[in-house]
């Protein structure tokens, strides 16, 4: 048989560039498919936090809450609320004294209470009341603030029994958030 | 056990009649299967070249059909008008480099004045050398050295063709429909159907008359051993001096001529007596030329002589008077197998000019002792070889275009791969964006719990104690004041009829789960009357404990946790 290098390259050199071709495509192509499958799989997931956020937004927002946001109304809101309140439950308001705690700053009170970060920051709305009437329509009343969406920490209590009725004397806490002014650009001069 | 059967046939292009033989060789045996003759058309040959292929492929054609062959692989005779002969002394060199040198002769001493063309060559019998400086090959420096023994040369009897004869013959076959298996010369094959005939070991000299010479070869024990050509041919001694093209034209038959029925004592000599003389002459000198020059040379036991041209049947016996001795006429079927399905008289007539067509059948033998030669090996090979380059660039394109499908899927799918990666990074940033709102929403709803639940902390739960104090107090017993101070401090002051109804009472403050550590702080029976105190008798007392913070209370209800 005659060697011919033509004959044996004319076979070689096709197999080995369509094996090498065939095996770079399929390469390719595993490729490809993993790709496809990376991305399926990104799709899937995305779907699926998409999906949890819509049953996050979807959740009632809590009815109860401690804090609100500081405004100017606010003392004249919770005066007419706890007014209103007491006059439905049929006692007498005999007293008001309202004191204000930043629970941010380094004073005495604050900084015994400010242990928890979760109230940094927070103004604390100690308001004083003495309340005159039946011992059931006091209750009614304490019930009614304790039994509130919004929380109104009582504390200090005074209950004392009259010739006329009841006397209780408490402190309510109520707690306000600081409202948050944009701050403006600072504008630098350079000599 | 299978055995192998091939069938070849040997096509001699006589420049009056085409022949043709089909052999089958089985078992290294050749046989016969069909043979046959038919007139070469006018003008086909000319000058001993084929000057119109198409008419020769198509008589061939028509003779093949008529003879039912279904062999299509041919071995063709080259007439001797177009061929070059001559024989070289070359200098020792290994087989494979022989051709190599046998070309620089060629090409020396301008055997082939062409483009192209093609040679073959046999090596002669170098165990005889010529003894004497007169030898035809003196003119190389390596034949005078060989003679005082410096080196033994290799003699080689060289046959060059033209390019213009092996196209004919190619085109020719191609109208036929034939494949070219090798195309030899014509008196070489002649040699070959005579060797085959006669007993190995035989010394012998072969005369072979064609159209336009003769060639002499000399066998010493089954070994060629000189091959030498003289000009004058058959057309000289048939006392013609027509060429082939016209010998159709000028009347003469030669198959009609072989075809007629002559019975022997009844021949009449057509040869011409002054050529037969020349002719005689020159086989004489040839002859006693080569007995010289080989003083070693065994003895020669006779002549055979071999023609293509069937009007010489009688040339045998004038030569044999003319030289003193017998001179045998070849009988190439005697070496062949069983041949009697013939007709007698045709093959009897068909075999005194068909040695050249035995001898080219007989080339498909490997058992044949004289050597293979191929003047179409250069064609086939340069065939080959372009087919081999051509398919070799095939092959090439064929690799470029698998390479470029393959760059081209791969781009392909890599850009896709790209557009996908990006799909994909685009659906993880929006899960990250989707899942850190969630984190921040979820942050801030905890936030929101965990900060109502740390202010409660900093109540009391008003509503419990009062009611577990009221619910604590037992029948004579009544309360005054009840103070919780900031740090759950509860002192609780009141009034009792008897100390068993105080004790009652505190039994049932200390039993409640809001109060903590309930202690009788003190308590003292009143001794005289006041107005709004106590009663004579009465007993004032003061408990003091701890309570919870409201945190300890669970939301809407007023248990403890």
């Amino acid at each position: 048989m005659i060697f011919d290098r033509f004959r044996i390259l004319g076979w070689l050199i096709p197999v080995a560039c369509c094996a090498t071709s065939g095996w770079l495509v399929f390469q390719a192509n595993l490729a490809f498919r993993n790709s496809n499958e990376v991305r399926n799989r990104a799709h899937i997931e995305a779907q699926q936090a998409l999906q949890q956020r819509k049953l996050i937004d979807g959740l009632p927002t809590e009815r109860r809450y401690a804090t609100v946001v500081n405004s100017p109304t606010e003392d004249y809101s919770f005066a007419t609320y706890f007014k209103q309140s007491a006059q439905a439950c049929g006692v007498t308001l005999s007293n008001w004294t309202v004191q204000t705690t930043d629970m941010g700053k380094e004073s005495a009170s604050a900084k015994a209470l400010n242990a928890d970060p979760l109230m940094k920051g927070i103004e604390k709305i100690d308001t004083s009341v003495t309340l005159t009437g039946p011992y059931n329509r006091l209750r009614s009343l304490v019930s009614l603030l304790e039994s509130s969406d919004r929380l109104f920490a009582l504390s200090n209590l005074v209950w004392i029994r009259t010739p006329d009725g009841t006397s209780l004397t408490m402190s309510i806490s109520r707690y306000v958030t600081p409202i948050k002014v944009p701050v403006a650009p600072v504008e630098i001069k350079q000599s | 056990m299978s055995r192998k059967e091939t069938s070849l046939l040997g096509i001699d292009l006589h420049e009056g009649e085409i022949r043709v033989v089909q052999l089958k060789v089985r078992s290294n045996q050749s046989t016969v299967e069909k043979m046959g003759r038919a007139s070469m058309p006018q003008g086909a040959i000319n000058h001993g070249i084929i000057s119109n292929p198409e008419l020769v492929g198509n008589a061939l054609r028509s003779l093949l059909d008529s003879m039912a062959v279904t062999a299509t692989h041919a071995v063709i005779g080259l007439p001797n008008d177009g061929l070059s002969v001559r024989t070289f002394a070359v200098p020792p060199a290994p087989e494979g480099e022989l051709r190599m040198i046998v070309e620089g002769e060629v090409n020396h001493h301008g055997l082939i004045r062409g483009v192209g063309g093609a040679f073959a060559f046999v090596k002669l019998n170098s165990d005889l050398q010529p003894d004497s400086n007169h030898a035809w090959s003196e003119d190389t420096k390596i034949w005078m050295d060989s003679k005082h023994g410096k080196v033994k040369p290799n003699l080689v009897t060289v046959f060059a063709v033209e390019q213009d004869s092996i196209n004919a013959l190619r085109d020719a076959m191609t109208v036929a429909n034939l494949t070219i298996e090798a195309i030899e010369p014509a008196s070489y094959s002649m040699y070959r159907a005579i060797l085959n005939a006669e007993p190995p070991q035989t010394t012998f000299f072969t005369v072979m008359v064609s159209g336009a010479s003769t060639d002499i070869c000399v066998v010493d024990q089954g070994h060629l051993v000189a091959f030498r050509r003289i000009d004058i041919g058959a057309r000289a001694l048939a006392g013609d001096n027509l060429h082939s093209s016209e010998f159709a034209f000028a009347g003469v038959n030669l198959a009609a001529y072989a075809d007629e029925p002559r019975e022997a004592g009844t021949r009449i000599s057509i040869l011409n007596s002054s050529a037969l003389e020349t002719f005689s002459t020159e086989v004489h000198r040839t002859l006693y030329y080569y007995q010289r020059e080989y003083p070693n040379l065994a003895m020669c036991e006779k002549v055979v002589l071999a023609s293509d041209d069937s009007r010489l049947d009688m040339l045998s016996e004038e030569l044999g008077k003319t030289l003193g001795f017998t001179v045998d006429t070849a009988r190439p079927f005697s070496s062949l197998g069983d041949h009697s399905s013939f007709e007698s008289s045709f093959a009897d007539r068909f075999e005194l000019v068909a040695c050249t067509a035995i001898g080219l059948g007989l080339h498909g033998n490997i058992l044949n002792r004289a050597p293979r030669i191929d003047l179409f090996a250069s064609e086939r090979n340069a065939v080959a070889d372009i087919v081999s380059k051509r398919n070799f660039r095939g092959s090439i394109l064929t690799s470029v275009m698998a390479v470029v499908l393959g760059i081209a899927g791969c781009s392909v799918y890599y850009s896709q791969i790209a557009k996908l990666d990006a799909d994909a990074k685009n659906a993880q940033a929006q899960e990250q964006l989707v899942k850190s709102a969630i984190d921040i929403k979820v942050q801030e709803r905890h936030k929101q719990a965990d900060q109502y639940r740390a202010f409660r902390k900093l109540g009391i739960p008003v509503t419990a104690i009062l009611d577990s104090i009221a619910g604590a107090v037992a029948p004579g017993t009544g309360l005054t004041s009840v103070n919780v101070t900031n740090n759950q401090a509860v002192v609780i002051d009141g009034e009792a009829v008897n100390e068993a109804s105080m004790l009652n009472t505190v039994k049932a403050l200390q039993d409640c789960p809001l109060l903590q550590d309930l202690r009788i702080s003190w308590f003292r029976q009143s001794t005289n009357e006041k107005p709004n105190g106590p009663k004579t008798g009465a007993i004032s007392f003061e408990f003091k404990g701890k309570t919870v913070t409201l945190d300890r209370i669970q939301q809407g209800e007023d248990k403890v946790s």
